[in-house]
């Protein structure tokens, strides 16, 4: 973008309403999530580009002297909704597939799980918010003997939301609380062993019903987060243990935390980072839990260790890289 | 702040004010209005709501949306949806042009003589 104006198609005299207008105009017709066409992209770029700079009359009137010019201005690549819509896993579109666990897209045509009828597989997607596909079974029709009076009847949708939970409630279960847009509180009971993408279904927490239609459910698909200490590879989990360099010399009776408290481990003589220790039966729901161990330095050498080490480098130095490729 | 995997891990997230400050026109009501309406839909933890980067892009669409069609309620509810649909249908069309171009041209062709079968008017 060279001259900010061109690209909105405004005079040096526009009004910083007329800017804001045209600017305004331009994002009608050639948003990228609402126009496929790359050359309406690129007109967006540039007149938002463009507008960045001249909505601030400080910066406009600095570029209107000659001070700076436009290049530069572009905003950080910033991503539009399509970007993340057309993938396959926006949760924005399973949440508007009939039912939970329905998700169907055109592929599932591909490999022989067809449906009656052309098109078949399409029905699913569109279908959720007006209660399409399977969710017909959720719904019926009353009343109407004569033809003269019906009432609609049909289930509340349900809804899909995303929830963070933390390492341990995951490992250990335990509630979590949270807030529906509706503004009800309430406690979510995680269960013990936990994983990530696991659903929870709250019954009756969904959309509300038409008619005499009960409420949709609602579903949290969980997202367990990191631990700086702690992993996990399905029940069994890794601890990070850091031990000094004497204790991994000459061996230590250490704590060891655990998902439910500390435990005393014996360390081996000569023990080294990386070495995995087994606590057979306390990981998740009786699987293992490993003591990964991590050889830490006192913060300060002190002349004492470095004389030390002088001295038993002398009859004693190994090479750890023995054998290194490189 | 916990870092996930899956859906916007290693992006950034965003508080309610953060995503205020980031998105012009964009109002504490109004975000609390999407949210209510489920239009938006934050990621949920103990420790309140955060948005990933693909509600910034949604939210910042909705707000064009509001803005420049006049678009909200079930009009807004009804626009989405279609935008979710095609903009997942052109990203599986895409997944299937790039499968299709791994094929040999005798497969290709084949394909796209049936498909022009299909898609002739009767």
């Amino acid at each position: 973008m060279d001259d900010p104006y061109k690209a909105l198609g405004v005079p040096k005299t526009a009004t910083a309403d007329e800017i804001k207008k045209a600017y305004r105009k331009i994002a009608k017709t050639d948003h990228p999530d609402l126009n496929p066409d790359p050359a309406a992209a690129e007109r967006f770029k540039a007149a938002s580009a463009a507008y960045d700079l001249l909505k601030d009359a400080d910066q406009r009137a600095r570029f209107d002297a000659g001070e700076i010019d436009a290049q530069g201005q572009e905003r950080p690549q910033q991503r539009y909704y399509r970007d993340f819509a057309e993938r396959g896993d926006n949760p924005y579109r399973q949440q508007s597939s009939a039912g939970y666990g329905d998700f169907s897209d055109v592929f599932e045509d591909l490999f022989g799980n067809r449906r009656g009828g052309s098109g078949g597989g399409f029905g699913g997607g569109f279908g959720g918010d007006f209660g399409g596909g399977d969710e017909f079974q959720g719904f019926r029709r009353s009343g109407g003997g004569g033809g003269t009076r019906q009432s609609f009847d049909m289930r509340g949708q349900d809804v899909r939301y995303d929830l963070d939970i933390d390492f341990m409630t995951a490992a250990n279960g335990g509630t979590t609380r949270i807030t529906l847009p509706d503004g009800n509180t309430l406690d979510v009971k995680i269960p013990e062993g936990a994983i990530d993408g696991q659903t929870i279904r709250l019954r009756g927490k969904g959309g509300e019903g038409y008619g005499e239609g009960g409420r949709g459910d609602a579903y949290l698909n969980l997202h367990i987060g990191e631990h700086p200490d702690w992993t996990r590879d399905g029940d069994d989990v890794t601890i990070t243990l850091p031990i000094s360099i004497d204790e991994a010399v000459l061996g230590a009776k250490v704590e060891v935390p655990t998902l439910t408290g500390k435990v005393a481990m014996n360390l081996p003589k000569g023990a080294t980072t990386g070495q995995k220790l087994r606590l057979k039966g306390k990981g998740i729901k009786g699987g293992n839990q490993y003591v990964q161990l991590k050889v830490v330095m006192p913060p300060k050498i002190d002349d004492e260790l470095a004389e030390f080490m002088e001295k038993w480098r002398k009859d004693h130095g190994y090479d750890p890289r023995q054998g290194m490729g490189g | 702040m916990i870092r996930v995997r899956g859906w916007g891990a290693e992006m950034a997230r965003y508080t309610a004010a953060e995503l205020i400050a980031a998105i012009e026109e964009l109002t504490e009501p109004r975000l609390a209005h999407y949210v209510q309406l489920r239009m938006v839909l934050p990621v949920m933890s103990d420790a309140g709501e955060s948005y990933r980067e693909i509600d910034r892009a949604r939210v910042q669409l909705l707000v064009n949306l509001t803005e420049d069609y006049g678009l909200d309620g079930d009009a807004l509810s009804l626009m989405m949806s279609t935008l979710d649909e095609m903009h997942g249908l052109r990203g599986e069309m895409q997944a299937l042009m790039s499968a299709l171009a791994e094929e040999t041209d005798e497969t290709r062709q084949r394909i796209t003589l049936r498909i022009r079968q299909l898609r002739r008017p009767v």
